[in-house]
């Protein structure tokens, strides 16, 4: 078991090397280069580009470019961002946990709305419940975030002014743990909506597979309690797949995340990410990204992990 | 329940029709299109996709005003009988612009799933008929590509490749080709290992002809529903990019574009806000009926209710 875990965490080694290379290459191709940044400068003459290109170490080959890089990103120097030029782990540091406060509530509301609705709708199968949900679930799968987020922000805060439409507190107001909630709801529902609505589905399907399984039938001839049954037989197994689901999803999560951010002005990694972006601003995209790729193969390492535990029919290879 | 007599009998074979006679090959489609045909949603999803793309064909006809024309003296008039979806705020018409802004969304749609079909398609198909170092290979490469966010290649990408639309189709095609690898991969290992590739092989059938005759009809179910519902998927994210201001470029009008704009004046002008995304969330619902429709239509085993 604990051989396993060493062997997947080793594997996730040359995976991250591999994207760092990936999105190392693809940052240089853009056109314009690394100093893209600089080029629209208007005073930067061709001495000065090339005095920059020459300190931030350009002139050299790619790959010693990407060796130098990578030796100092290991060892924690980040660097410094093109515009402002200011500490990209810093910024780094000081957004990580705002994106994990925001993420982690968004999924925790919307897994456990989606789950219990999912669970819901299987068991009462075509009633109105289900129905309802059924809906409510597909219109969360083709609803775009950044729709429902400025549908939101239309509605509660500029017309009813219940909750503030962006950023994580009041500028200027000491801090108050009733201002951040208030600046959290709004985000979260936005967020969350699109996640219930997609385990809300997953949970159904996938407990319409197991209800009519034998070993169920078989808990309640024994005269086991419904709710027995379904907490302890049903739901243990059903719910399997959807650690998988989860760690599937998760890239396309983050995605919608970079795109909630910035609606919400909320000042995560998401948000850098964007800003670096319409930038070309390559320290700190480099950086950020492999942040969430890092995020993203850790999340199938826990999965699959997660599994042995939930499952205890998986048995991963044993070695004598 | 009428037709639990046919799925049955049609449940004895698998779909695309296993021994592919050209008949019953011709049966099975005719089969596909009686259940699509019958499935309510995905009927109405398909008029509206069609509805959707004749607006953004005929823009310049269904409706009198140029949606690039600057009128400064009608701006931000909410939604009247002559600006069904009112103007914007340089008095553009917001109905005219929003009909073109279709175009872009739906074209980059369509155009981006060609694209990862032309990149999926070969990488899926030689990892599973191939097997082995190859598949291995191909695999981790589609796995690594699969850790990248999607949104956040595709911000990479559209800086190297620029924000035209050829480009943003070409960048959201390449940022979604892995799940049609993944299914074209899996359908291929286990079509390969059924008796009829056995009998072609025995027969003499070269490798290509057992890839493009018996192995590849044979995952057309699969690969055209996961590239329907792909084009929902490009849909969702073309306008998340342009939104982000990483799409196309105004004063060209597009779904997300608009709805960028839309933010300035969200105190001012709500229509503005309401109808581009409106037009997402119609299309992509739309798209995803049809593609649901089409899975339950190829799927011998699901009754169609």
């Amino acid at each position: 078991m604990g051989h396993y875990f060493v062997r997947r965490l080793l594997q996730a080694i040359p995976l991250l090397l591999g994207i760092s290379v990936v999105t190392f290459l693809l940052i240089q191709a853009i056109p314009g280069g690394v100093l893209g940044a600089y080029g629209s400068d208007v005073g930067a003459t061709a001495e000065d580009l090339a005095r920059i290109q020459h300190q931030l170490g350009l002139d050299r080959p790619l790959y010693v470019q990407y060796l130098s890089w990578l030796g100092r990103f290991v060892r924690g120097d980040w660097g410094y961002t093109l515009i402002g030029h200011v500490s990209v782990k810093d910024q780094i540091m000081a957004a990580l946990p705002r994106t994990v406060l925001l993420l982690g509530l968004s999924l925790t509301v919307g897994l456990a709305l989606g789950v219990t609705a999912g669970v819901v709708a299987a068991v009462k199968q075509y009633s109105v419940v289900d129905m309802i949900v059924t809906t409510l679930s597909f219109l969360g799968l083709c609803m775009p975030v950044f729709w429902l987020g400025l549908l939101l922000i239309l509605g509660f805060s500029v017309r009813l002014n219940w909750f503030p439409g962006g950023g994580m507190y009041t500028v200027g107001m000491p801090f108050s743990l009733m201002d951040r909630v208030k600046h959290l709801v709004l985000p979260v529902t936005a967020v969350s909506f699109g996640i219930s609505g997609q385990y809300a589905r997953y949970t159904r399907a996938s407990l319409l597979e197991v209800l009519h399984l034998d070993y169920v039938r078989t808990a309640h001839a024994k005269g086991l309690h419904p709710r027995q049954v379904l907490f302890w037989h049903i739901l243990r197994n059903a719910l399997i797949p959807l650690v998988t689901i989860f760690a599937l999803q998760l890239p396309w999560m983050v995605g919608g995340f970079v795109v909630t951010e910035s609606i919400f002005s909320w000042p995560g990694m998401g948000r850098l990410l964007w800003m670096a972006a319409l930038q070309h601003d390559y320290p700190m995209m480099l950086a950020v990204i492999l942040m969430f790729s890092a995020a993203v193969i850790l999340a199938n390492l826990l999965a699959d992990i997660a599994y042995v535990f939930l499952d205890p029919r998986i048995v991963y290879e044993q070695h004598s | 329940m009428s037709n639990t007599a046919e799925a049955d009998t049609v449940g004895s074979r698998a779909p695309g029709g296993t021994w592919a006679t050209a008949s019953q090959d011709r049966s099975y489609w005719r089969m596909v299109r009686r259940r699509f045909v019958r499935h309510r949603l995905a009927v109405g999803g398909l008029l509206l996709v069609l509805l959707l793309i004749t607006g953004a064909v005929l823009a310049p006809v269904v409706t009198p005003y140029d949606p690039f024309r600057i009128d400064m003296p009608v701006r931000l008039q909410p939604p009247t009988a002559q600006h069904l979806m009112g103007t914007d705020d340089l008095g553009r018409d917001e109905f005219a612009r929003t009909m073109l802004g279709g175009r872009v969304s739906l074209s980059v749609g369509l155009i981006s799933v060609v694209v990862a079909l032309m990149v999926g398609l070969p990488i899926g198909s030689l990892a599973g008929f191939v097997g082995g170092r190859t598949d291995n290979v191909l695999m981790r490469f589609t796995d690594m590509m699969f850790a990248f966010p999607a949104m956040v290649l595709a911000m990479i990408f559209v800086a190297i490749l620029g924000q035209r639309l050829s480009s943003l189709s070409l960048v959201i095609g390449l940022v979604s080709w892995m799940t049609i690898a993944r299914l074209v991969r899996a359908s291929f290992l286990s079509l390969k290992e059924e008796e009829f590739v056995t009998a072609a092989r025995s027969v003499g059938a070269s490798n290509g002809r057992i890839v493009l005759r018996h192995i590849l009809p044979n995952s057309l179910g699969t690969i055209i529903v996961a590239a329907t519902l792909g084009v929902a998927r490009a849909i969702i994210t073309e306008s998340a990019l342009s939104y982000l201001g990483l799409g196309i470029q105004a004063p060209i009008p597009s779904w997300g574009g608009m709805l960028y704009f839309a933010q300035n004046q969200l105190e001012s002008a709500t229509w503005l806000s309401v109808f581009p995304g409106l037009m997402i969330f119609l299309a992509v619902l739309s798209i995803n009926f049809v593609g649901d429709g089409l899975r339950d239509a190829m799927d011998p085993r699901h009754l169609v209710r």
